[in-house]
């Protein structure tokens, strides 16, 4: 019998992986943490429509680590770019990531992040010092096994105008057993750096996903995201943007496609505390058969933070009778030199628009997919990555056509 | 060009705005002795003294003791504004100023002077089929168009509607807003008072609008007045409310219940005109149930109180049903306005559409919150919400929340928001005009309303126009 989520298999964890005491204990006091905090109530707005209040630990084993470390291409070696797990981290670069570590996702935001900070492991970090350009993406791949779970975590450093792309991929294939990912993603952007992140999550349907990310952007930084939720049975993504220093952009795109019963959650916060900043979010998902999907996200505008230019759309497009979403975009402002507009939809495929297609001799099953195609185009169109691109063409087509499981993998 | 004759007309009215700059036009208070005062608190002896006083049926007596529990068991909102201002044991639930009148002239000196300062006789002799004055708990004087009367109209307060039409009365009260809806409606529902009934029979259309004004009087008053209106199949009517209140140091609590129910092919247009004074809580709950094929217009200004939370809703229950809410708030010094709307489509082909103007001021908070939710099955039905907000200095706030819960496939929902300031282009391009940067900001913050300002009867646009021109003046430093 695998170890459970207890105490005991937390200090079995820090001892495999031969931690550090100090990274040990910050693990024992998450745990108990984690013990202490009810479940987050579905009647605060945090977790509004995702109730979890019967969320059940006892399911799950204990994580196992797997992740092959990550391997930084050879030509980076000698700028200074550092891409390792913490592991190595806290034997070689220990300042660096004492500094970093759960600086901006503290463990006790709720009950999945202590459990996350007890049980973390498959950890990131990615540090590119001032002024390096790393061209090629970098990319990890994180895995679960049936009946386990994973905690990843992601933390990416920039120096001053650095800049770098990282791919993070959650995927499996479909597994016999109940399996649950609590991952946390944290980003600084120095000044003047670009960082783009993409979160791929692809997991089979037994799989329970909870992410967090945040990132805070500095002066004239630029900050691109994109979350895609395509697998697992209940995905709920928080991705929020802090606006820093002046002059930073922030671009969150968000690509979801649900289908059977699939319950994808999303939360974005686009905060500017910082003058002449510009953030631009697009969130656009599709719902087949009993899906369900919920979207909220807040532009939030700190008094000082003149100049604002804020941006935020949620499209939704329902493929069946069944299907449900719920959107609710919201505005909390406290400038007056401000542009702030969001929009939200939720409509189905125009019969209109099939007929039209099928008028010109296509059967109504392409017509459908050109018309998810072309829904999905704005966001496809908006990805750096090509890879990227082309893989999620892939699973789009994949779901219009059947619903089956496909893991993204670039 | 102007005539000679205009500009001094319009000198004159800046003069006239001038006096009144500063200081809440409906500011005074009036010296009144009241024919019932009881103490300050609430409890089940308040209740019973009052459904004593009132002579009711045992069932509203039971309705009351009912709610006050509900009242006790329900917590406070966690959400919207800050109430933790509002002392329940230490407000007036209960004053009954005088006998009900009919006619200005019988009413008691002091009070028909407030009266005749907020020019209601006068309004009602120009333009209203009826008209309904609430001060404190009661009403003091009603009086409806006898041509009106004729067709089968009742307008009346609510207390002689439980008196004269018990049927109709029992046969609503509490459908459309139960008590447990929320805590304040179970208050209301505890310890209601005055407040308008309308019946409108089937085919009976009422062009002239129908008014109740509600004046808050007393320090640590609580006013809780319950409005119900019945439209009959096609038939239409448009009724219209104004309130204010002196201004105290310690605030007041002004928390109605309004329900409606429009019945197949009828229609009803609800206009409120808020303008209750800074220390006024107002927390009220309207709804309105509409069967097939009718219409509810909820037209919401709201300009006065400390704090308001006000979310007029819609139940869209019949096919074809249609429902509207314009909503206007402006948000001064110390002011909270938690304004909104409300649409349930719970039928097919079922249409709606929401459009709020926020304007916040001087620090204060302004916004929006709103549902739209579309049930299962109330498919090809559509909803458009568009909400805008101008925000005037960098002291003020603006939020914008608006929840959407669509269930069905087949179902059209959108939304828009904006939050912006007056563009130093617009100002620029109005001054090169020749206009002061006070008459250039006026005129653009009077276009930013106008989408409501255009569906209020001319009287109440110019009187919403003025008020809100009053709360601007000296907003360009």
């Amino acid at each position: 019998m695998a170890d459970k989520l207890t105490r005991d298999a937390v200090e079995r964890l820090a001892d495999r992986l031969g931690e550090p005491g100090w990274l040990a204990e910050r693990r024992l006091e998450a745990f108990d943490l984690f013990s202490k905090m009810d479940l987050p109530d579905p009647r605060g707005e945090e977790w509004r429509y995702t109730d979890v209040r019967r969320f059940d630990f006892d399911r799950f084993g204990a994580p196992t680590p797997s992740m092959a470390p990550p391997v930084l291409p050879g030509e980076l070696a000698a700028t200074g770019v550092i891409f390792t797990d913490f592991v190595t981290a806290a034997r070689d670069y220990p300042e660096l990531l004492e500094e970093h570590f759960f600086t901006d996702v503290p463990v006790d935001e709720h009950k999945f992040t202590a459990l996350h900070g007890a049980f973390h492991s498959d950890d990131v970090l990615l540090y590119v010092p001032r002024g390096v350009e790393v061209e090629l993406p970098l990319e990890v791949a994180r895995r679960v096994a049936s009946g386990g779970s994973t905690f990843p975590h992601t933390s990416i450093v920039l120096e001053d105008s650095a800049s770098v792309t990282l791919v993070d991929s959650f995927s499996s294939d479909e597994l016999s057993d109940d399996a649950l990912c609590s991952s946390v993603v944290e980003i600084q952007a120095g000044r003047g750096a670009i960082v783009n992140y993409i979160s791929l999550q692809s997991w089979g349907r037994a799989v329970s996903h909870f992410q967090t990310q945040r990132f805070t952007g500095y002066r004239d930084s630029t900050v691109r995201s994109l979350a895609v939720n395509l697998g697992s049975s209940f995905a709920r993504t928080q991705v929020e943007s802090v606006l820093q220093g002046e002059g930073a952009f922030s671009e969150m795109l968000g690509l979801y496609f649900a289908d059977a019963d699939q319950h994808f959650a999303q939360r974005t916060l686009q905060y500017h505390d910082a003058p002449h900043a510009t953030s631009d979010l697009l969130y656009k998902g599709a719902l087949k058969e009993h899906s369900r999907s919920e979207y909220s996200g807040l532009i939030k505008v700190s008094r000082g933070a003149q100049g604002t230019d804020a941006y935020q759309a949620n499209r939704n497009l329902v493929l069946s009778d069944n299907a449900l979403a719920h959107s609710i975009p919201q505005l909390e402002i406290e400038a007056n030199e401000v542009r702030c507009t969001h929009g939200a939809t939720v409509s189905p495929v125009e019969e209109e628009h099939l007929f039209y297609l099928m008028s010109r001799g296509i059967d109504r099953v392409t017509a459908q997919k050109l018309v998810v195609f072309g829904f999905f185009g704005e966001v496809l169109d908006r990805i750096r990555v090509p890879g990227v691109r082309d893989a999620l063409s892939g699973a789009i087509s994949a779901k219009v056509e059947s619903g089956a499981h496909l893991e993204v993998a670039v | 060009m102007a005539t000679e004759a205009e500009d001094l007309k319009l000198q004159e009215e800046n003069a006239a705005v001038r006096d009144l700059k500063g200081s809440y036009k409906y500011g005074w208070h009036d010296a009144t002795s009241y024919d019932i005062k009881p103490e300050k608190g609430l409890s089940h002896e308040v209740v019973d003294m009052m459904s004593d006083r009132k002579n009711e049926p045992a069932w509203m007596r039971k309705i009351r003791h009912k709610s006050l529990d509900i009242f006790y068991r329900k917590p406070m909102p966690s959400w919207g504004a800050d109430l933790s201002g509002i002392d329940f044991e230490n407000i007036y639930y209960y004053i009954k100023p005088t006998e009900m009148v009919g006619s200005w002239d019988d009413m008691p000196d002091d009070i028909k002077a407030t009266w005749d300062k907020l020019g209601i006789p006068e309004a009602e002799k120009n333009y209203l089929g009826g008209v309904t004055a609430q001060y404190e708990s009661e009403v003091v004087y009603h009086k409806t168009k006898e041509e009106l009367e004729n067709r089968g109209i009742l307008f009346m307060d609510m207390d002689s509607a439980l008196r004269e039409h018990p049927e109709i009365v029992k046969q609503y009260f509490g459908t459309v807003i139960p008590p447990a809806d929320n805590k304040f409606s179970a208050l209301n529902t505890a310890v209601w008072s005055g407040g308008s009934f309308i019946y409108v029979p089937p085919g009976v259309e009422v062009e002239i609008p129908l008014q109740a004004y509600f004046r808050i009087n007393q320090e640590n008053m609580g006013q809780f007045e319950r409005t119900l209106i019945v439209v009959d199949e096609d038939s239409w009517v448009h009724y219209v409310e104004g309130c204010s209140a002196p201004v105290y140091s310690s605030d007041s609590l002004h928390s109605a219940v309004v329900e409606i129910v429009v019945k197949p092919r009828g229609r009803c247009r609800y206009t409120t005109i808020q303008n209750w004074s800074n220390n006024v809580y107002n927390l009220v709950t309207k709804r309105t149930a509409v069967e097939e094929g009718g219409v509810m217009e909820w037209v919401d200004g709201n300009l006065g109180s400390k704090v308001t939370m006000k979310y007029p809703s819609v139940y869209l229950l019949g096919e074809r049903a249609r429902g509207e809410v314009l909503s206007i708030a402006y948000a001064g010094e110390g002011q909270h306005q938690d304004a909104g709307g409300k649409i349930i489509h719970a039928a097919p082909n079922t249409q709606s559409s929401i459009t709020s103007k926020s304007i916040s001021k001087d620090g204060g908070r302004g916004g929006y919150r709103g549902l739209v939710r579309i049930e299962e099955g109330a498919h090809h039905s559509k909803s458009h919400v568009i909400c805008d907000a101008l925000i005037l200095d960098d002291a003020s706030r603006s939020d914008t929340y608006p929840y959407m819960e669509i269930e069905e496939e087949n179902a059209a929902v959108s939304h828009e928001a904006t939050v912006s300031k007056v563009s130093d282009e617009q100002l620029f391009y109005l001054m090169s005009r020749g206009l002061s940067e006070t008459e250039a900001m006026q005129m653009i913050v009077r276009g930013f309303i106008e989408p409501i300002t255009r569906e209020l009867p001319m009287e109440y646009a110019v009187e919403l126009q003025r008020l809100v021109e009053l709360q601007m003046e000296g907003s360009v430093g």
